[in-house]
């Protein structure tokens, strides 16, 4: 069930506020009702994928209630081994047998194994709550809570990945409490701006870069121009695309009284590529350095392990995304973008700032041309196209949307951020009321007209 | 009431009241364009719309024509894309005997070709005839074909369903500019130009014969047509592996069709100049694909099919043509004549249109 489809906002989200604020003053039954909605919202996608999402579930609690029981920390080295087969079977095993067969010269079929959905992310958000309990054994939770703090349907496919303590505490408050209606209009608000993001923005900016990447997969080639156009149109799109998902899931969270982890804080403002992942899916980026790069060194044992600890991070996050060698070059682009800009911090050597922006977002964007192209060849048909190793052909194919191109490249690199906007600025009013609704009916006759797309980062 | 107040407070308008206010005027706004939408009815499709005249209000055939394939107004159809759209209904009904409308539109896949043919079919027990407009979208092959011509273009499904009045996707953007059109239209206030027999010329305006010839040939003066080069020699092998995926629609379409229906299938008269060389890969393809719907008419009684897509007298006056693939209003008028001689005498007519289909059973 998507965000964007008229079952969830006519129908399933409606229904699960109401049957939550029916039971609102009891705890227990009020979660129930967020787990009963969140497996429901997971299923209405493939049924099949139901068990296991709900192994996956009970096998990491009942690791997580022994390790309450023995503190016997290897149950949870045992319990992230557990949860990186799973995704290693699921989302990878394909990827290697395949990546070894090509190197050994083997025909193979791949097995073709489904990838569930939001594995990534549900996967990542148990190994955090493991992790946690090892340093907090009292952080251990019922099975209930567990469950609804790993389905919540708000983050469920694609984040923002919370950290236990940050949301289980919440658990307890009633959600009719002081601040109920700030929380329910703010929440509304976020969400008709995530959709709005999505359905006005990235999606027909999707429309110009998916057939541009598609003719250069089948083609083998692409101009100068149509490169550049491709690619900048996919940086904007998939900005507008995930924060717009990520706006939905903050206001649905408030929705149902709880804050979840803000993922966006204006991106294409960095100057740097350091800068940039403190702005970009930022609780990925935390939990990067929470649980790879800090425990693995850090920068405690000197610089040389600590820009191998930094490309390692990074090679994984690039394949945390994907199963593709695409994804595996994105990681490694990254890492190696993330050493040499830690190296040029300790020289002391300073670009003035317009420059700094200029080369980082050239890096970026050139990042995201292979992140998108459907295999290496395609990426370097992309990159080679777009530094005219292939010639500075300027003629275009036309007919791209240079209004909405530029206004989302204004908001994207300006801000202001949905979130500040939403709690920092706006205060109620009757002409708000006036402009949330009729922004939300357009949106909703919008999709009408298109249908609904996926977001991006549900296939991650 | 500026907007500098949105970002200040007022004691008197709390988030509570807020909250209200925008739930109630999102409701009301929602159950009002509901409402607009099953009154108006612009597709004349809800069972419980204002009894009143409607009209095609804008060019989206693919909804518009709906309306048109439920109307019982008619009991014949033209099908086909916009290669089929100079056909006019008013000089068809009399020769056929038959009450037409063109149901054809812009740029439409075989697809979505079949499926206004069925809508049609669903909304007619008893249909005279059915003149089908075959052009290249029917003969892409299965590396080229795709199930919508512009994928960037919507095509309403929703509208195309029994129940479509029933669907959630009739919430829509489209439907809401419609229905504003269509209530301007039932007031007076606004009239429109395309047909209620869903002709609407494709020749907005009177071209010279120098412009359209830039447009057949990118040139005032008439060129000579390309030669194959190289010319391919593909043998029966090769042809009988060529897939057409547009081929089952066509068989399925046909197969809906009542055994009493005349139908009329004819490849549409590309100008000469644009139709693929022979000898060419292309126009073996296009050859092949001929053959392979000849055979298939076999199996369907009361069914032509007639070539006009060949060298012929038509295809080389280009007075007739606006551009490669569309005539004029005078060159539909000569096909649409065409292919009710070429019917009727069940042959070909010498140097206009080849008649490749069976007839043995037509008045049976």
């Amino acid at each position: 069930m998507l965000f964007n489809s008229y079952v969830f906002i006519a129908l399933f989200l409606p229904a699960t506020l109401i049957a939550y604020y029916l039971v609102h003053h009891h705890k227990a039954k009020r979660l129930a009702v967020l787990a009963a909605a969140s497996f429901i919202f997971y299923g209405y996608w493939d049924y099949r994928l139901l068990p296991l999402f709900t192994c996956s579930i009970l096998g990491n609690w009942l690791i997580a209630l022994w390790y309450a029981q023995t503190l016997r920390k290897s149950l949870i080295t045992g319990g992230i081994v557990f949860n990186l087969l799973l995704i290693g079977i699921f989302k990878y095993a394909d990827f290697l047998a395949d990546s070894v067969a090509w190197v050994a010269a083997i025909e193979r079929t791949p097995w073709g194994i489904v990838l569930p959905l939001g594995i990534s992310f549900f996967t990542f958000q148990q190994i955090s709550f493991l992790a946690d309990l090892k340093k907090n054994p009292e952080n251990f939770r019922p099975l209930g809570e567990y469950a609804l703090y790993v389905s919540f349907f708000p983050q469920l496919i694609a984040g923002p990945i919370v950290r236990s303590s940050e949301i289980m505490a919440q658990y307890d408050l009633d959600p009719v409490r002081p601040g109920f209606y700030e929380r329910l209009s703010k929440g509304t608000m976020l969400f008709i701006i995530g959709l709005m993001k999505k359905v006005l923005v990235a999606d027909p900016l999707a429309s110009i870069a998916s057939p541009l990447f598609d003719r250069a997969a089948q083609s083998g080639s692409i101009l100068f121009c149509d490169a550049w156009l491709a690619s900048i149109n996919y940086t904007v799109q998939l900005y507008f695309d995930f924060s717009g998902y990520s706006d939905m899931a903050v206001g649905l969270g408030l929705l149902f009284g709880y804050q979840l982890p803000y993922n966006f804080n204006i991106p294409y403002i960095s100057k740097s590529i350091s800068e940039f992942w403190l702005r970009w899916h930022m609780t990925l980026s935390r939990f990067l350095r929470d649980y790879l790069y800090i425990p693995m060194g850090g920068s405690r044992y000197g610089l040389t392990r600590q820009m191998v600890v930094l490309f390692i991070t990074m090679f994984l996050a690039g394949l945390w995304h994907g199963a593709g060698w695409t994804y595996a070059v994105f990681g490694v682009m990254h890492g190696l973008a993330l050493c040499i800009n830690h190296l040029w911090r300790r020289s002391g050597c300073r670009l003035p700032a317009p420059l700094a922006w200029l080369v980082f977002m050239s890096f970026f964007i050139t990042s995201l041309a292979v992140f998108r192209s459907a295999d290496i060849a395609t990426a370097m048909v992309m990159v080679r196209s777009m530094y005219g190793l292939d010639g500075l052909t300027m003629a275009s194919i036309g007919g791209y949307n240079e209004g909405l191109l530029i206004a989302g490249v204004l908001i994207a690199m300006v801000g202001p951020t949905s979130q500040d906007v939403v709690t920092q600025k706006l205060r109620p009013h009757p002409a708000l009321a006036v402009a949330f609704s009729l922004a939300a009916i357009y949106t909703v006759l919008t999709i009408g007209n298109h249908g609904y797309s996926e977001f991006i980062y549900f296939q991650f | 009431m500026g907007i500098r107040n949105l970002f200040t407070s007022n004691s008197s308008f709390t988030w509570k009241v807020y909250w209200k206010g925008f739930v109630a005027l999102s409701l009301l706004l929602c159950l009002f364009i509901y409402s607009a939408f099953y009154l108006i009815d612009p597709y004349n499709c809800y069972p419980f719309s204002i009894k009143a005249p409607r009209a095609p209000v804008s060019s989206d055939a693919r909804y518009f024509h709906t309306m048109l394939a439920r109307s019982k107004a008619f009991d014949s159809a033209i099908i086909g894309a916009s290669t089929a759209r100079e056909l006019r209904p008013v000089q068809l009904n009399p020769l056929f005997q038959s009450r037409f409308a063109n149901l054809s539109f812009n740029a439409a896949s075989a697809y979505e070709q079949s499926k206004m043919l069925s809508l049609f079919v669903d909304h007619h027990q008893a249909i005279k005839t059915v003149i089908w407009g075959l052009d290249f979208v029917w003969y892409k092959t299965e590396d080229t074909y795709t199930k919508f011509a512009r994928p960037d273009e919507d095509f309403p499904e929703w509208l195309y369903s029994a129940d479509c009045w029933k669907h959630p996707m009739s919430f829509n953007l489209k439907n809401f500019e419609h229905s504003v059109n269509q209530l301007w239209y039932m007031l007076g206030f606004k009239h429109f130009k395309y047909g209620l027999d869903g002709y609407t010329t494709y020749a907005r305006r009177s071209m010279s014969l120098d412009e359209k010839r830039l447009r057949i040939y990118g040139s005032t003066t008439p060129l000579e047509k390309r030669v194959a080069d190289p010319e391919i020699a593909m043998s029966a092998e090769q042809r009988a592996a060529l897939v057409f995926p547009a081929e089952a629609i066509l068989r399925s379409s046909l197969e809906r069709l009542p055994a009493n229906t005349e139908k009329v299938l004819f490849f549409v008269p590309y100008h000469f100049y644009h139709q693929p060389p022979d000898g060419s890969y292309e126009a073996q393809v296009i050859q092949e694909f001929k053959r392979r719907v000849s055979l298939l008419v076999q199996h369907f009684p009361k069914t032509h099919l007639l070539d006009f897509m060949i060298h012929s007298d038509i295809t080389t006056t280009d007075p007739y043509y606006l551009d490669k693939v569309h005539t004029t209003v005078e060159g539909g008028a000569v096909i649409a004549r065409d292919i009710y001689r070429s019917t009727r005498a069940k042959a070909s007519i010498e140097g206009r249109v080849h008649y490749l289909g069976q007839i043995q059973n037509l008045y049976r």
